[in-house]
């Protein structure tokens, strides 16, 4: 048929004698022959004994199963020769991976030596036997006569055979037709179909050496027969290793020779009452079998014998079965009726036989932590197909199976839960397991059993307790912060002393003042002020008439400078007045400065005001105002100009100084400044005739000395300025920083002392000044008598 | 006395008043009166700012047409609007330009102020201290050097555990400070004597008020 094999892997054509592909090395299986021998000794044995054939019937089944398929396979629709295809180079390929896997790490096969040597030390001799020569075991499983076979297997076999009509027709001498067969279509089988039957010792393989990938997909039932009749002496040793253990577990179908020990013969005795009542329930219940899911679309696997049912993994098993049961489960169904329930009643055996070895030679499995587990990839590629492919025969008959399937399992599983019992696991197995694993229950319930009873979380259970972690706490160490001081560093903080020494020493002396007295100072004070101004002011007296105060501020300078203004232009001089003050003096200066503005109208002087104070600046045009009354001929709209705010402070005035049509170029009524016909003259600050600065702010009026020095500003410079600002404005006359200065009250008595001949203006406001200073020298002096005499009084005391 | 100004009169003798009445403590009245002046002065001094400086100096030379004053005011307008940013924590960086180029200017234009206008100016008037007459040349040499040394916060070291008689530096440090106590003494009266005219201004306007309504 085929004259060279083509690799599944490379598809590369290679020579029909090679085993390995010649371009990736690919294992060509070539079990067709022994394959052959294999089922030949199957023949045999089904015709020899048939009872071993009834016994085995779930393994007959499966090849004659496998046989209709592939005489069925002319007839397939071309969506299920495809699945078949596909399935193949899916297996074909996993086949090939784990044997490179194996090869490149034959350390793996020592895990599974453990498990073994385990069960080999346990076992009982039959069992031991049958390890040892597989093959004759199950030889010697298939020609066990009656008398080896133990009593609750005979009695098994006699009742099934009495009880089903299917099985008498199995038991006939002659095989049916279909059974007939497998021989023939065995030979037959394509070397594809055959790779499927290897696919169960790849699994076992992989799930022996505890591989979980690849995931397990559904196995060929044939593979317990491949494993059985492969050639042991080809198989590299790790996989005779893999086949004996699957031997073992194959081993657990047949039934138990005379051999068994009687703890065995007592346990299947007990097993076999149950199997009898479930036969007679289901019977009851006229309900067709379901199938176990480990015979029906699951394959017989040795292994799974071994998995104690548990309940998650039935969910994972039906849908593998689904799958399976999509391709198998239809011809079985339809062709076998007869062995499907053959071997649903088979099934409670197997479930049954396992439980002996479970107790103490195999290693139970933990429940929570399944051995295998069944993975099915969610990518449709790896699908045998998909549901757009599937009949809808096909689709039906999954339904009905799947609810038989969830049935049996549950019930099988439940059954099997009590049955089963604890074990100790493999030192591999135990270095797996989780400490959650470890840790015994009673120490976890424990922990969870703690109630906080403080902080936030105090009246919760099983909460991470902190009191523990404050238990075991300690504080951070402590480090010495010695600082290392030099004598340089000790002098330098002796002088530091020294400098502020003085200061700490000369705290100051402050008495506390009652309620009282704060009350009586806060009103005596001004009240005798009200009434010493009353006083005055309606008497026209002055109360200090006996005190002469000396006027001696210099307002001489100022006032030859004022008054001779306009005979040295011979032209009405152009003054710049700068107000630089506030709002809140405007009484003062308007003493200070009403002769000085009376004097320049006179002139007919272009007054050109300029402020760098805004609310100073409000005041001006009041000012003079109230000079124009007493000098009504001056035209003041005409020849007074206000400029208005300068900003910037000292920058501002220095650029005014430097450029005024610059800085100032628009009026308030938006004409032009230097258009003005006062201004049309006026270039730069020096073109002014004389610039008169009103100030309450000895600091302010500085800036405009430092900037008009700074340029060499060559004329008159006058300063009309409170009394609060008159003490430093002095040292800068002194020091011919300007030219003229009438400071405060005083000095505006002496300039217009030296300008008029009958001073009359500040008369009364002379007079009431001098009250008022009078008193409050008056009020100075008694407070420093109190504080000489309290301090006084304190020495004594001390 | 025409109808506007006996409005006015009788509006600044209510709030002369209401200021005298702080003579009774911090009451209602006198914190009206506060607040209207500070209100007043402040809303004065953004229309004056905004009349005088922002609408003829930033605004105005855009409408002159003329190349070279929109030019020349396109840089403080620039710089005046990133002083805007210094409001605003995130964008204040940008208002870091107009500031360092204001304060740079000024404190270039004081500082050269201060050394040609004052410093020397005034040293070399203290040289001349025999023009005044000795004597008062004398005290103000006195005084401005016992000034100065005043704020000497020098010292010399000392041998631990002996203490030194007090040299002459600390005795001219003492004739110093009553140099400066002298002159805070005669700037603190200056400033009670302006606010006695002052008082004196306000008392005289009441007065007069009232005599102008006795007399009719």
């Amino acid at each position: 048929m085929i004259e060279n094999k083509i690799c599944p892997i490379c598809s590369t054509e290679n020579p029909k004698h090679v085993d390995k592909c010649q371009k990736c090395g690919f294992l060509f299986v070539d079990s067709q022959n022994e394959n052959s021998d294999w089922l030949n000794n199957l023949r045999s044995e089904n015709s020899e004994n048939n009872e071993s054939q009834n016994i085995d019937s779930g393994n007959d089944f499966f090849t004659n199963h496998d046989e209709t398929n592939s005489k069925l396979n002319e007839d397939v629709p071309d969506w299920l020769s495809k699945i078949r295809e596909k399935k193949e180079t899916e297996t074909n390929y996993h086949k090939f991976s784990d044997e490179t896997i194996n090869s490149l790490t034959p350390d793996k096969n020592l895990q599974n030596e453990p498990h073994e040597e385990s069960q080999q030390e346990d076992v009982p001799d039959w069992l031991s036997q049958m390890r040892t020569d597989p093959f004759k075991s199950e030889e010697q499983s298939s020609i066990l006569d009656d008398s080896d076979l133990p009593d609750w297997l005979t009695g098994q076999e006699t009742d099934h055979s009495l009880t089903s009509e299917n099985e008498e027709l199995i038991l006939e001498d002659n095989l049916p037709d279909w059974l007939s067969n497998i021989s023939s279509q065995n030979e037959n089988i394509s070397e594809e179909k055959q790779q499927n039957w290897d696919e169960p010792n790849e699994n076992l393989n992989a799930e022996l050496s505890g591989k979980e990938d690849p995931p397990i997909e559904p196995v060929s039932p044939f593979g317990n027969i491949q494993i059985e009749a492969d050639d042991q002496e080809e198989l590299p040793e790790w996989l005779r290793n893999a086949s004996s253990d699957s031997q073992i577990t194959d081993f657990d179908n047949t039934p138990y020779g005379s051999s068994d020990p009687d703890w065995l013969r007592e346990i299947s005795e007990l097993e076999e009452e149950d199997v009898v009542e479930k036969e007679e329930e289901v019977e009851e219940e006229e309900k067709p079998l379901p199938f176990s899911p480990s015979f029906n679309s699951e394959p017989l696997e040795p292994s799974e014998f071994m998995i104690p049912p548990f309940s998650e993994d039935t969910s994972k098993n039906n849908e593998m079965n689904q799958e399976d049961s999509s391709i198998f489960s239809g011809t079985i169904n339809n062709t076998i009726p007869e062995i499907k329930e053959e071997v649903e009643d088979i099934s409670p055996f197997f479930e049954n036989q396992k439980s002996p070895i479970d107790n103490e030679e195999v290693t139970p499995f933990i429940e929570d932590q399944p051995l295998f587990t069944f993975e099915r990839s969610s990518d449709s590629k790896s699908q045998p197909f998909t549901l757009n492919d599937m009949p809808d025969w096909l689709e039906d008959i999954d339904k009905v199976k799947n609810e038989e399937i969830e049935d049996t399992s549950s019930n099988q599983f439940e059954n099997a839960d009590k049955k089963v019992q604890p074990g100790s696991l493999p030192n591999w197995l135990k270095a797996m397991r989780p400490v959650s694993a470890v840790v015994p229950n009673e120490i976890r319930t424990e922990d969870r059993k703690k109630i906080e009873k403080s902080g936030p979380l105090a009246g919760l259970q099983g909460v991470l307790s902190s009191e523990t972690v404050i238990n075991h706490y300690t504080p951070p160490p402590t480090y010495a912060s010695k600082v290392n001081v030099s004598d340089k560093n000790k002098l330098h903080t002796r002088l530091l002393e020294e400098v502020f020494s003085k200061d700490k020493t000369q705290k100051t002396k402050t008495l506390p003042k009652t309620k009282f007295d704060y009350t009586i100072t806060r009103l005596l004070i001004p009240a005798l002020l009200l009434v010493a101004l009353i006083f005055s002011f309606i008497s026209g007296s002055n109360i200090n008439n006996g005190v002469t105060i000396q006027r001696n501020i210099p307002a001489e300078q100022f006032a030859s400078i004022a008054n001779t203004l306009s005979t040295t232009i011979n032209d009405s001089p152009h003054i710049l007045v700068v107000m630089d003050n506030d709002a809140a003096s405007i009484g003062e200066l308007e003493l200070v400065t009403k002769r000085t503005f009376e004097t320049f109208m006179l002139q007919n002087s272009w007054l050109v005001i300029i402020g760098t104070n805004p609310s100073g600046l409000i005041v001006s045009d009041e000012m003079a105002k109230i000079s124009n009354q007493n000098v009504p001929s001056y035209n003041q709209f005409e020849r007074l100009i206000n400029l208005g705010y300068l900003p910037g402070n000292e920058t501002g005035i220095q650029g005014f100084i430097s450029n005024p049509k610059l800085m100032v170029q628009l009026l308030r009524d938006g004409r032009s400044v230097w258009e003005t016909p006062g201004l049309q003259t006026i270039s730069t600050i020096n073109d002014f005739d004389s610039v008169w600065i009103i100030s309450d702010n000895a600091e302010s009026t500085q800036k405009w000395i430092e900037q008009l020095q700074l340029i060499n500003f060559d004329k008159p410079l006058l300063i009309s300025a409170t009394t609060q600002a008159t003490p430093l404005l002095s040292t800068y006359l002194k020091a011919g920083l300007f030219d003229g200065l009438v400071g405060g009250l005083q000095g505006a008595t002496n300039y217009e002392k030296l300008t008029t001949n009958s001073p009359i203006f500040f008369n009364q406001t002379w007079q009431l000044y001098r009250t008022v200073v009078f008193i409050f020298l008056v009020i100075i002096l008694a407070g420093a008598v109190k504080q000489i005499v309290e301090s006084i009084l304190i020495s004594k005391n001390k | 006395m025409n109808q506007p100004d006996i409005l006015w009169t009788i509006i600044s003798l209510i709030l002369t008043l209401m200021i005298f009445s702080y003579v009774l403590g911090d009451n209602f009245l006198f914190r009206i009166a506060t607040y209207i002046f500070v209100g007043v002065s402040s809303a004065y001094v953004a229309v004056l700012l905004l009349q005088s400086i922002i609408i003829p100096k930033l605004l105005m030379p855009f409408l002159s047409g003329n190349i070279n004053t929109i030019s020349f005011t396109i840089v403080p307008l620039l710089l005046s609007g990133m002083l805007i940013f210094k409001l605003f924590p995130k964008t204040n960086r940008l208002g870091t330009l107009p500031m360092a180029i204001i304060v740079g200017a000024g404190v270039g234009v004081m500082l050269t102020g201060s050394i040609l206008g004052t410093l020397i100016p005034q040293t070399t008037a203290t040289f001349n201290f025999t023009s005044s007459g000795w004597f008062t040349g004398f005290i103000l040499l006195l005084g401005t050097v016992t000034t100065l040394l005043y704020f000497q916060f020098t010292t010399k070291k000392q041998i631990q555990n002996i203490e030194q008689k007090q040299d002459y530096m600390y005795y001219l440090k003492q004739v110093g400070g009553g140099f400066i106590a002298i002159a805070l003494g005669s700037i603190f009266a200056g400033i009670i004597l302006s606010a006695i005219l002052a008082l004196i201004s306000r008392f005289t306007f009441i007065m007069q008020f009232f005599s102008s309504i006795v007399n009719g």
